[in-house]
């Protein structure tokens, strides 16, 4: 009904329907924890002796107690919904009360206001007629003017909120009891006991010594957290190369990715090894896939195809070695820059050889800073880690059955492994503002980045490494979305900011698989790159946008490309590609200068909202294009001063 | 490695059996509740909890589905390979205590 009150809260008939599905659902899985209650001692009487038997009892014993606790969480949501329903439901009610009332007191309550303050005596009997049908009217309503129905309809907004709330804390307190380690997982995949499957390669790590005896019986978390805490045994398995192994086992398989094969000609070898591999892992289960990366750091931390949650799992335990080598690189410049300091100031040992040494020790300290504090926070998703290269990536948010866009933006000039946590929590902002699950990002930096402006980022060496690292990268995360979300239609964006850009270009030219490709404060398309003839892009039908505001110094270097200097063509201008409007800060001041070149990551900026739009295939903001006066100098070129467009994103 | 083993095959693939049909409730429990979808009409909304709870509960289900059906599937396997190594060891016997007589 509408009205001038307005309903509060949800539609009460949706939030019946998922109270109704959690309890029905409840119901069902009360029933498996009854069966399994009755199958777990029926399995132990069978297989009463055997090391197998033990193994399969206690998964089934402590399945069979987590089955337990399924029913009552999926109730608690059932009974938050279903009372927080009902008082939708007397919400309503209430106001539809509440606009009838006001459709009959407001006309007449206006008329008696009509009179005024003074009410001459040929308007008496008048006024008197109002002043009497505005109280029958208020007897009859129950309301005597527009103000307390007013009130009112605060008082119902506010008892809605309340059970909105009430609701709200409910679900919440019922997820924190099975939230994992990662947004939108259970923690159940983490409680099992090490699997059937790689209990024997457990088994066989603990004979050849490359772990205690102790690990037979961890879970997947307890091993990780163990390695955390003992990183030898963690330099163990980093050091360790996978053998034969037993046949059909992890090790046998990925022994096997190491050997040379036969192949037709022209056969993209490393397409098929990146299919089977994800068809191997995701033919485990998560914790076994997470077991298989703990005891394979150094071949599953960055295998392609190798599932997400292997890589991080991989992945954390490099972290782990690689911190204690840096610990060491500290310790050792500390110990040097002492020494030289108690030698005196004789000559010999001028001051500058010791600033040398502090900064060294200023850029190893911001490493081992970065490495604790991946260490310390193991929630953390690392899909690309090597300490050697300055490699590293990082998943923000989840990808899973409700994805339905994944993002993967490279950095540009100055990032590094100390400064990359940074851009991970700049980046995330997108996933925070996206509804829950729909987005994930990836930080991306396969490799080393330039650290200065002059020379190093007016070189190409750089994007030409990395370039075909993010090609091959981009189809990882294209294989991995597919097998999480059951092969939906979630779409890829791959972005790059200044540097970044060029990165992104030169892999386009290898071949990357994208449904949309953002440049930001971009170099440049890619050195050589002279139009987007020059990409053989997986998908043809990838859209491409550039977002360069005005003033960002970036502009005088897009556009130059002599040799190996410079970035290809200017992303801005090149055919294709269509140019985004940066607009205003949050505070209404414009997105330009210098300060834009970073700034237009700032969050609820119109620059950031366009590239939100891009993230998540929304509708974006095309940037009008500039207006050219012809003068004596020269044609000069301005921004214009017409409003943007909007264009959906299909 | 242990050298006893006890085990009544046909009764443990029965329970293995028996486990893995568990693996269905749990994953069609986990596609339903995954799908609840409450539109967010209203700035007072319990909708984005709400996607938060089903997101990590449907993850929590199809990880219970999953393992009733390795865990189920594993066991009966292990019955049968029991049960098979028991009879190739038959065999072998079998063949043996044959070339002797011949000799």
């Amino acid at each position: 009904m509408g009205g001038r009150y307005a309903y509060v809260g949800d539609d009460p008939a949706g939030v019946s329907a998922a109270a109704t599905i959690l309890e029905q659902r409840a119901s069902a899985m009360a029933t498996v924890a009854s069966s399994s209650g009755t199958d777990v001692p029926r399995l132990r009487d069978a297989w009463t002796v055997g090391t197998a038997g033990d193994r399969a009892y206690a998964v089934a014993a402590r399945l069979t107690a987590h089955v337990d606790t399924v029913a009552p969480g999926l109730r608690v949501g059932a009974d938050a919904l279903a009372e927080y329903r009902e008082e939708l439901v007397l919400g309503r009610s209430r106001v539809d009360q509440l606009n009838s009332a006001h459709q009959v007191i407001a006309p007449l309550e206006s008329r008696v206001r009509s009179f005024g303050d003074w009410i001459k005596d040929s308007q008496i009997a008048a006024y008197d007629r109002a002043v009497t049908e505005l109280r029958v009217a208020a007897s009859a309503t129950g309301y005597g003017s527009v103000a307390d129905i007013d009130a009112d309809y605060r008082a119902v907004k506010q008892r809605v909120t309340t059970a909105c709330e009430v609701c709200q804390a409910a679900l919440q307190r019922a997820r924190a009891a099975v939230q994992g380690r990662h947004p939108g997982r259970s923690s159940f995949s983490g409680l099992l006991p090490v699997g059937l499957q790689t209990g024997p390669l457990i088994d066989s790590f603990i004979s050849r010594g490359l772990l205690p005896p102790e690990a037979a019986t961890m879970t997947a978390d307890e091993l990780l957290t163990y390695l955390k805490d003992h990183p030898d045994v963690a330099r163990k398995l980093v050091d360790n190369n996978p053998g034969f192994g037993q046949p059909g086992s992890a090790e046998a398989f990925l022994h096997s990715l190491t050997r040379p094969t036969i192949s037709a000609p022209n056969t993209d070898i490393a397409a098929v090894h990146r299919e089977q591999t994800s068809a191997y892992f995701h033919a485990l289960t998560p914790e076994e896939q997470a077991v298989i990366g703990m005891l394979f750091p150094s071949e599953v931390g960055n295998l392609s195809g190798a599932s997400f949650v292997a890589r991080d799992a991989a992945n954390y335990v490099n972290v782990v070695v690689a911190r204690q080598d840096q610990a060491t690189v500290v310790t050792d410049l500390e110990n040097k820059i002492a020494g030289l300091r108690a030698m005196g100031p004789y000559p010999g040992i001028p001051p500058s050889v010791i600033a040398a040494y502090e900064t060294q020790l200023a850029d190893a300290r911001r490493l081992l800073t970065t490495y604790t504090t991946l260490v310390n926070e193991p929630d953390r998703q690392i899909l690309v880690f090597d300490a050697k290269s300055g490699a590293y990536a990082e998943l923000t948010g989840t990808i899973g059955p409700g994805t339905r866009n994944v993002g993967v933006i490279c950095p540009g000039t100055t990032t590094n492994m100390g400064t990359i946590l940074g851009n991970v929590a700049k980046y995330s902002t997108f996933v925070e503002a996206a509804p829950p699950d729909e987005l994930a990002m990836i930080t991306w930096m396969g490799g080393g980045l330039p650290q200065t402006i002059f020379p190093e980022a007016l070189s190409d060496s750089y994007s030409r490494n990395l370039g075909p690292l993010l090609s091959s990268f981009s189809k990882d995360v294209r294989m991995e979305t597919g097998a999480l979300t059951a092969g939906s239609t979630a779409h890829l964006t791959v972005a790059g900011h200044s540097y970044g850009g060029a990165v992104v270009g030169i892999a386009e030219t290898y071949g990357l698989d994208a449904d949309r490709v953002m440049h930001v404060e971009s170099a440049g398309m890619g050195n050589d790159v002279g139009s987007i003839n020059d990409y053989r892009p997986v998908n043809p039908d990838v859209r491409r946008y550039s977002m360069t505001a005005p003033g960002d110094p970036i502009a005088h270097v897009q556009g130059a490309d002599i040799g190996s200097l410079g970035h290809g063509a200017d992303p801005d201008l090149m055919e294709g590609v269509t140019r985004l409007y940066t607009g205003n800060y949050e505070d209404g001041t414009p997105v330009e200068g210098t300060s834009a070149h970073g700034g237009v990551f700032n969050a609820r900026s119109d620059s950031w909202q366009n590239m939100y739009e891009v993230f998540t295939g929304g509708t974006v903001q095309v940037r009008p294009p500039d207006t050219v006066t012809n003068t004596r100098y020269g044609p000069i070129t301005a921004p214009s001063t017409a409003a943007p467009t909007p264009l959906d994103i299909p | 490695m242990p050298t006893e083993y006890q085990v009544d095959t046909r009764a443990a693939r029965a329970t293995g059996a028996s486990l893995a049909r568990l693996a269905e409730p749990a994953r069609a429990a986990a596609a339903e509740v995954g799908s609840i979808r409450l539109g967010r009409g209203s700035l007072v909304s319990v909708a984005g909890e709400l996607a938060a709870f089903t997101s990590v509960w449907a993850d929590d289900l199809r990880a219970v589905g999953a393992s009733f059906d390795y865990l189920g599937t594993a066991v009966a396997s292990a019955s049968t390979a029991y049960e098979a190594t028991d009879a190739q060891a038959t065999a072998t016997y079998s063949r043996r205590s044959g070339k002797r007589t011949a000799i």
